[in-house]
C-alpha cells in the first residue's frame, strides 16, 4: 500500500469525483439502515430482531463514517441530511423501496442482495489512494461480517419450504432491477474511475455480484430474473436513484426522517447537553 | 531450515556473519504505521501536549468508570500554534455516545493552558481492538465488574 | 428449538451461562449467539447447547452435600487470628456460614451417608 493522500490534498476535479463516491456510499448505508428500522419489534423471531436491529445501527454508523469524510470537504450536518433536496440523494432505489407488507423475505432478499454487493464495493474502494475512504475499511469490514451470514443462513432456511420459496421468488422478481441500480454509474463516473478511486469498475462488480447471487439463488431453487446472456443496462427501473432520480417512494421516507427536525423549526442540530453542530 | 548441505551456488551466512535481508520481503522505509505503538498513553509527552493528556484522561467512557486514554482510544496528541490535534478512534462506528465522548475531549483539550482551540481527527485505523486497553484500563474495568 | 448460552470471558475461565436463544438449528443459533452475547462484552469463546441436552438437578431431587454434618473437616475451633492472610479470614468466614447454616437444616434429614 502506497501513500495516501487525504481529501484536501486532493485536486479539484478528483475532490469532486471523490465527493460523489462518498455521497453514493454515505447515501446507500443510511436510506438502508431507515428501512431496517422499520423492523424493530415485528421481525419473525426475537433473535431477528435483534440482529437486524444491530444490521441497521452498523449501517447508521457506516454512514456516519462516510458522512464525516464529507464533513470533512466543506459538508455539514443539515447540508448533508436534514436542510438537502432529497432529489440530491444518490442511493439506490433498493434501499427506499418499503418492505411489502409483514414480508420478512423481502428484508431478508434486500439484504443478501446488498451485502454481497456492499462487500465487493468496499474492496474497490479499499484501493483508492485517499486516506478518508480507505481508514474506515478494516473497520467497516469486521462490522459487515454478520450482515451477509444472517441473510445467507435465512435464505437458505426460507427456501426449504415451499411458501418460503415462493415468497423469496417474489421478492427477487420486485427487488432486482432495483438491486441493479446498485451498479448504475453517476454523473462523475468516468471522473471515478480516472483518478482509480474505485479498484475495480462497476460493471466488472457487477458481473461478479450477478455471478455470486445468481449461483446462490439458483442454488436455492430460485429463478433469476435475468439470464446470463441478457444486458443488465436493459433492466433498469425508471428511476435509478444514481442521478438523483427515485421512486415515488423515497419523498415520503425522507419528509418522515426530517419530520422532526422541520417540525422544531430547527436550524441546527442539537446534541446532547446542549452543543450545537 | 535444518543445518543441512545447502543449494549449489547459495551461500548460506554463517553463524556469525550479518544477517541479510529476506529477499522475499519488501523493505519500507520512513514513518510507517508499525512504528507507533497502541495504545498510546502521552508517557513522553511534555509542554502543553503533556498537560492536554493529562487533561483527556480524566474524560472517561459514559457507562463505566475508565478513562479514555486507558481504553486506548487516544492515538496521538500533537499542539501547533495553540491548536491541539487529538487523533482518537471509538470502539464502534454507530457508537450513540459518539458526539458526547468527542464533545467532552475537545472540552477538556481546549481547558488547557495554551490550547486555543482542540481539533478531533476521528480515524478508524489502526482498527481499536481490547489489547489496546492498558494495565490500569484492565484493572479500572475488572473492578467495575468487567472481566478483561 | 432452544439453546443454551455460555460464555468464557477469556481463556482459562468457566464458561458462564448468559442467556437463551431460539433457532431452527445449530447454524442460526451460534450466529444469534454471537450477535447476542459475543459482539458487545470481552468474549473468548461461546458454548452453544441445545436446551434438551442440558440435564437438571436441583434441591428437590437430591440433597447437595449430604446429609450428615461434616463439619467436623473444618478447623473452625482453632483460635488463630487470620487478619496476616485475608484468604485464610475469607475461608475461615465462609466455613462458618456454611456451618451455621448445616446446623440448621441437619435436623431435617439426618440419614445415612
Amino acid at each position: 500500500m502506497g501513500d495516501l493522500r487525504s481529501l484536501a490534498d486532493l485536486s479539484d476535479e478528483e475532490r469532486t469525483a471523490a465527493e460523489a463516491l462518498l455521497f453514493r456510499l454515505a447515501d446507500d448505508e443510511f436510506v438502508l439502515a431507515e428501512r431496517y428500522t422499520e423492523w424493530q419489534v415485528i421481525a419473525p423471531t426475537l433473535e431477528s430482531d435483534l440482529a437486524l436491529s444491530n444490521i441497521a445501527q452498523d449501517e447508521l454508523g457506516h454512514a456516519r463514517v462516510w458522512y464525516d469524510a464529507l464533513n470533512r470537504i466543506g459538508h455539514t450536518e443539515q447540508s448533508l441530511v436534514w436542510e438537502r433536496d432529497p432529489g440530491s440523494f444518490r442511493h439506490s432505489t433498493l434501499v427506499e423501496l418499503p418492505f411489502e407488507e409483514g414480508d420478512w423475505a423481502d428484508a431478508i432478499v434486500r439484504s443478501y442482495l446488498y451485502d454481497v454487493a456492499e462487500d465487493l464495493r468496499l474492496d474497490a474502494v479499499a484501493e483508492s489512494g485517499v486516506h478518508e475512504l480507505v481508514d474506515p475499511i478494516e473497520k467497516l469490514r469486521s462490522e459487515e461480517e454478520y450482515h451477509l451470514q444472517h441473510a445467507q443462513q435465512w435464505l437458505e432456511r426460507l427456501c426449504d419450504d415451499a411458501d418460503g420459496l415462493d415468497h423469496v421468488q417474489d421478492a427477487t422478481d420486485r427487488l432486482f432491477e432495483h438491486a441493479l441500480t446498485l451498479w448504475v454509474p453517476g454523473p462523475e463516473a468516468a471522473a471515478i474511475e480516472e483518478y482509480g478511486l474505485r479498484g475495480d469498475s462497476l460493471a466488472s462488480m457487477r458481473r461478479q455480484w450477478l455471478d455470486t447471487v445468481g449461483s446462490f439463488l439458483e442454488s436455492l431453487g430460485v429463478t433469476m430474473p435475468l439470464d446470463p446472456e441478457d444486458d443488465p443496462a436493459d433492466h433498469r427501473p425508471a428511476a435509478v436513484g444514481r442521478d438523483g432520480s427515485h421512486t415515488d417512494h423515497w419523498p415520503r421516507l425522507h419528509d418522515d426522517l426530517t419530520e422532526t427536525y422541520r417540525e422544531l423549526d430547527r436550524s441546527d442540530v442539537r446534541r446532547l447537553r446542549g452543543e450545537s453542530a | 531450515m535444518s543445518g543441512g548441505v545447502p543449494d549449489e551456488g547459495v551461500t548460506e551466512p554463517g553463524p556469525d556473519e550479518e544477517p541479510t535481508p529476506c529477499a522475499y520481503t519488501e523493505y519500507r522505509d520512513g514513518d510507517s504505521e508499525s512504528d507507533r505503538t497502541y495504545p498510546a498513553t502521552g508517557a513522553d509527552a511534555d509542554g502543553v501536549e503533556a498537560r492536554v493528556w493529562a487533561a483527556i484522561r480524566d474524560v472517561e467512557d459514559p457507562e463505566m468508570p475508565v478513562s479514555v486514554v486507558d481504553l486506548g482510544l487516544i492515538y496521538g496528541v500533537t499542539v501547533a500554534d495553540g491548536v491541539a490535534t487529538i487523533e482518537m478512534t471509538l470502539t464502534y462506528t454507530g457508537c450513540p455516545a459518539r458526539s458526547m465522548l468527542t464533545g467532552d475531549i475537545e472540552r477538556a483539550a481546549e481547558g488547557v493552558e495554551g490550547v486555543e482551540r482542540a481539533d478531533i481527527d476521528l480515524v478508524w485505523s489502526p482498527e481499536w481492538t481490547l489489547e489496546m486497553v492498558t494495565d490500569d484500563g484492565e484493572q479500572a474495568l475488572r473492578e467495575f465488574g468487567v472481566s478483561i | 428449538m432452544r439453546w443454551e448460552v455460555f460464555r468464557q470471558d477469556k481463556r482459562g475461565d468457566y464458561h458462564k451461562h448468559c442467556g437463551d436463544i431460539h433457532a431452527p438449528d445449530r447454524e442460526m443459533a451460534t450466529l444469534f449467539a454471537q450477535i447476542q452475547h459475543g459482539r458487545r462484552m470481552t468474549t473468548n469463546s461461546l458454548w452453544v447447547v441445545p436446551s434438551d441436552e442440558v440435564t437438571e438437578i436441583d434441591t428437590e431431587d437430591t440433597a447437595f452435600g449430604g446429609r450428615t454434618d461434616k463439619a467436623y473437616r473444618w478447623a473452625t475451633t482453632y483460635n488463630v487470628d487470620a487478619s496476616f492472610a485475608k484468604e485464610v479470614e475469607d475461608s475461615e468466614k465462609e466455613q462458618a456460614a456454611v456451618e451455621r447454616e448445616r446446623g440448621a437444616t441437619a435436623s431435617e434429614g439426618e440419614g445415612d451417608d
